[in-house]
């Protein structure tokens, strides 16, 4: 039974490390988006 | 247009998270005990999924990187790149649960076998499709070696297939479509292809985050060149 479960929580982590990973770069580029649309936005009204 | 792809994109989550947890009713609790290896027989029920749905990327990283040779649309190089990923995370998926499964039936965690060594030469081939990604720096000649690799390397899919039809391999023949002796008993033939639409649902699921996170990239491109210009 140890190596059934060893093999799913390998599956889960992987996937959940996975999803967490591109979560965390999605938000880190939503903030870089928003950072550079305030500089836009700045740059225009001059 | 955003709000329905909102939706859509909750749906799928939604569906996945029903499938998943259908799937684990099915493996752990409907699927009968097999009778030689006991329970360690239920990784099956994830072992070969994972394998499907790699093989299932590297076939798309094939079909979007062809379609990027011939036509040069960016979009065509996204997508392949983004289906390169998660198959690299599936094939990975299944190199770990397949030696797992082996160890206590086998007794041993690899063997030099077809099947093996070539899904081990497919994860390679795919690793260096990405690490080819990131090191080189020019967008179009990343995208246009990167696709002669992603046809190339998907020749190693169908090797990897019929190894066990073709060599004598220490890896199990195959349970569908396999001649006489092989198939599955009901239950878990349908356990199985539950796991396998699961499994693709979830493939969707992540592809789907993966292309948000390119699209968010491909806008701080824009907005970066409209600011050098602006300045």
């Amino acid at each position: 039974m140890k190596w059934l479960f060893a093999a799913y929580a390998v599956i889960w982590l992987a996937v959940f490390v996975y999803l967490f990973d591109l979560g965390k770069k999605q938000k880190a580029i939503a903030r870089e988006v928003e950072g550079l649309k305030a500089k836009l936005g700045s740059a225009d009204k001059k | 247009m955003n709000t329905r792809k909102d939706t859509m994109g909750t749906a799928l989550v939604a569906l996945t998270l029903v499938a998943m947890m259908v799937s684990l009713y099915m493996v752990f609790l409907y699927a009968p005990r097999e009778a030689t290896m006991g329970d360690v027989q239920r990784i099956f029920y994830f072992h070969v999924p994972s394998a499907w749905v790699a093989f299932f990327a590297f076939f798309l990283v094939f079909v979007f990187s062809l379609v990027y040779l011939a036509r040069s649309n960016k979009r065509w190089d996204t997508l392949a790149a983004a289906c390169a990923e998660i198959g690299v995370l599936f094939c990975t998926l299944v190199l770990i649960t397949g030696p797992i499964w082996a160890k206590p039936v086998w007794g041993v965690w690899w063997t030099w076998d077809a099947r093996l060594t070539l899904t081990l030469v497919l994860w390679l081939i795919y690793v260096a499709y990405l690490m080819l990604r990131h090191y080189m720096t020019d967008p179009e000649r990343r995208a246009t070696f990167a696709a002669v690799l992603g046809v190339i390397g998907f020749l190693d899919v169908p090797l990897v297939y019929f190894s066990i039809r073709w060599w004598r391999t220490q890896h199990p023949q195959p349970v569908m479509a396999g001649g006489e002796g092989s198939g599955l008993e009901a239950p878990m033939l349908a356990t199985l292809l539950v796991c396998i639409a699961t499994f693709t649902l979830l493939f969707f699921t992540l592809l789907r985050h993966r292309l948000r996170l390119q699209s968010l990239r491909d806008e701080v491109d824009t907005l970066q060149d409209r600011l050098e210009q602006a300045g």
